[in-house]
Order: structure tokens, then sequence, then C-alpha cells
């Protein structure tokens, strides 16, 4: 069977590619909502960051490992994430700065219950663990599949097969040519194997 | 009936310490020690229910038309067992760090194989 | 031999899971018994409600929370307010194991880039 391949698709990868360009926007957004609206419905910051960084697994299955590098740094993601460490201890901090204890609810009358910013600290906190464990696992799953993955650096690179492109069709009246030249290449080409057998049986009745 | 949440939690903590004290391939040695932590989330979670209550968030709508009931279940121990599954988590992804390095160092992932301790 | 051994006495300890599972759904008090307190009436007239008598920390809790917090996710309110130091130990170890993973996972690729670069 043979497998016409035309420029820049790759035709074995197509279903997986289109399947996950219409589920990735969907993982984002709602990864995003369970995030924001931590403190009125279920969920959080843990679960919806978990929910975020599932998108990068998405786009390593249709695109391969070279691509999902190119869109999402791990090296950005690496600092990222103990920046979102240091901003959680220095919102614990500031409780003291207002003269109360450590980790304090000092914010906890700014809005009515079920108000999305409702909560006091306790909303931004939310927002800093979900950002902390949204960099920190999508760094882990890019560091392990950059090792183990099927088309990381550890293996000999496999070349593309190359197939030969379809012949060029003969357009009349450029290439053509008489039917004598034709039949004169095709006689030259079939005059030599004869020649060389006969040649042989003059040699055979003569010996 | 959590009876049955309770007997599956400790069927799941046995099945764990099975994988862990006979297999010889140490992933499936990993996937034990996973099980073991799944078990005791399980385990956590069922003290704290009470028979009938409702999810503890104030959903007004709901609780002023009847639809769920009106008391809460406890929520310590769900919020106790957050922490426990990250927790989960992080030994997983350090031990099969582990695991791939000695595959690069001894060649193999059997336990007997890598027994001694060569320098 | 041995691997007999080992399965009496995993078959043991099952054994004896189930009694004191048992025991403990019959026998013992739960932890925190949810019907004594009226969800929507705690929501309307919180004063009512005093914890002189109360009888563990999650009654405490689901009765202050409101007053204290006002968030209506009680489980956000006891993970990030009331133990919020707990909290910070856990991204503390999120944070030390995904560097300790990096940091076992380095020197996984350097042998063979150098025979990458001797061979090509």
């Amino acid at each position: 069977m043979k497998m016409h391949f035309k420029e820049g698709i790759h035709e074995k990868n197509i279903i997986v590619r289109c399947g996950a360009d219409r589920i990735l926007p969907f993982a984002l957004t709602f990864g995003l909502y369970i995030i924001i609206y931590g403190t009125v419905s279920p969920g959080g910051g843990f679960q919806g960051g978990v929910t975020v960084a599932s998108a990068i697994l998405f786009l390593y299955l249709a695109y391969g490992y070279d691509k999902t590098t190119l869109t999402v740094n791990p090296e950005v993601l690496r600092i990222n994430e103990a920046i979102g460490a240091s901003i959680y201890v220095i919102l614990g901090l500031s409780g003291i700065l207002t003269g109360m204890n450590f980790c304090r609810n000092w914010l906890f009358d700014n809005g009515a219950v079920g108000d999305v910013i409702s909560a006091g600290t306790v909303t931004f906190m939310g927002y800093t663990v979900g950002y902390k464990v949204l960099t920190g696992v999508g760094f882990l799953l890019i560091l392990m599949l950059g090792l183990l993955g099927p088309d990381s650096s550890d293996r000999k690179p496999v070349k593309p097969q190359k197939i030969d492109p379809a012949p060029a069709p003969v357009v009349p009246g450029k290439d053509a040519k008489l039917l004598s030249e034709i039949k004169a290449e095709k006689s030259a080409d079939t005059n030599a194997e004869p020649a060389a057998d006969n040649a042989q049986s003059l040699e055979g009745k003569e010996a | 009936m959590t009876i049955f949440n309770y007997i599956a939690c400790i069927l799941l903590i046995v099945l764990g310490l099975y994988a862990v004290c006979t297999q010889k391939n140490l992933l499936k040695t990993i996937i034990g020690l996973s099980i073991i932590d799944y078990g005791v989330n399980l385990l956590i979670v069922s003290t704290g229910f009470n028979d009938g209550g409702s999810v503890p968030i104030y959903q007004m709508s709901d609780l002023l038309n009847g639809v769920s009931a009106q008391f809460f279940v406890d929520p310590v121990p769900q919020a106790l067992t957050l922490t426990s599954i990250v927790i989960g988590a992080c030994v997983n992804a350090m031990s099969l760090a582990i695991v791939v390095m000695i595959k690069k160092k001894y060649g193999s992932i059997n336990v007997d194989d890598v027994r001694r301790l060569r320098g | 031999m041995r691997k007999a051994l080992t399965i009496l006495s995993l078959f043991i300890i099952l054994v004896c899971g189930i009694f004191s599972v048992d025991y403990a759904y019959k026998d013992l008090a739960l932890t925190y018994d949810g019907r004594q307190t009226d969800v929507v009436d705690l929501y309307y007239h919180p004063d009512d409600y005093s914890v002189n008598n109360a009888s563990g920390v999650a009654e405490i809790i689901v009765k202050e929370n409101l007053e204290k917090t006002k968030a209506a996710n009680n489980v956000a309110a006891v993970v990030f307010d009331f133990r919020g130091f707990d909290t910070i130990g856990e991204s503390f170890i999120l944070l030390t194991a995904i560097a300790g993973a990096y940091v076992i996972l380095n020197g996984y690729r350097k042998p063979k880039k150098e025979e990458d670069g001797g061979e090509a």
C-alpha cells in the first residue's frame, strides 16, 4: 500500500492533531474557571492547577516534543514555580505587617458571601497556589517526556524515506519526438542482444 | 453504607503490600506503593460521612428549595486528604526518577540483578 | 515456602483489618454529627449558635466559618485559613520533589552528547 505524502502535512497524525486542537482550549478555560472560582464552587488551587497542566500533554501528543518546547519553555516554567512559592510566603508575612499573627486573614470584610473576591487572603492564596501547581506539574511533565519519549534525542534519528516524485507528465508539443526516432532507439536496444546470441551460436557451429 | 468503603480500603492496602513484597520488577513495586496511598486517602475521607448530608458548600438556591439536605458532612478530613494526595504524587515522581537512573547505571530493572552495590 | 508464608501473613492482616473496620463502624462515635446544625438557620442567624460546649474541632469550624472568613466553600477556608500553615509545607514538598527529580535526571544525557559529537 502506497502512501502519498503532501508537502507539510504528515498524514499519519492528522486525526490526533485535529482532536487535540478541539479539546485544548476547553481544558485551559475549564481549569482557569476552577482556579478563579475557588472559594465559591467546588475546586480550588490544587485541582485547577493540575487541570491546566494537562494541556501540555495535548500539545505533546499532537505536535511532538520539539514544537512543545518552542511553545512552552521549560526554563521559564522552572523559574515561575519558585516565584509562586515565594509570593505565598509573602502573603502570609503580610499578616505580621498589620500587627497580627502569621497567615492571618486581614481582608475578610471586603465583599458579600458568594462573590468571586469575597474571602480576603483565602482567594489570593488560592490563586498563588494554583499558579505554582500549574507551572510545577507542567515542568515535571516536559522533563520526563523529553528523556523518555519516542522522539527524544537519545535514540538515533529515523531518516525519512525518500519517495520518488511522480514522473513528469509528457507535455505534447515540447518533448515530442518523431516516431522514427523512437523506433530507432528501440531497435538499437534490441539489436545488441540478438547480435551477442548470434555470435555465440556461430562460434558453437564453427567449433 | 460506608462499611463497603472501609472494606475496600483494607483490600487496597493489602493488595499494595502484596505488590511491594513479592514483585521482582521495580516499576511494579512503585505501583504497589501508590496503591497503598490511595487506600489510606479513601479511609481518611470516609470517616467523616454523615448519612444523608450534603457537600460542605453554601449553595443557598439548593438548600432553600430542599434539593439537598440541610446539614453538612465533615469538611476537615476532606481538607487534610488534599495534602496527602499531593504528597503521594511527589513521592511517585521522585522514585520514578531514581528508577530511570538505576536502569541507566545497571542495565536492568530486575531486583535480583541490582542487589550488589558496586563501587 | 517463602511465598506461602507471605500469603499467609497477608491473609491474617486482611482478616484483622476487616474485624477492626467492623468494630469502628458500629461502636466508635462519629467525628462530627452534622444533624444538630441547621445550615440555613446558621446562614441567616449566626448568633444563635454558640461554641461553648463543642464536641470537636469540626463543629467549631462549621459554626464560625461565615463570620470569620465569609467564604462559601468550607473546604477552601479550612485549607487556606484555618490550616494555612500546612499548605505552606505542602507547597514546599512540591517544590522539593520537582527540584530533586530535575537534579537526579541531570546526568542522564551528557555522555551520549559527547558520543554524538564524536560520531557526527
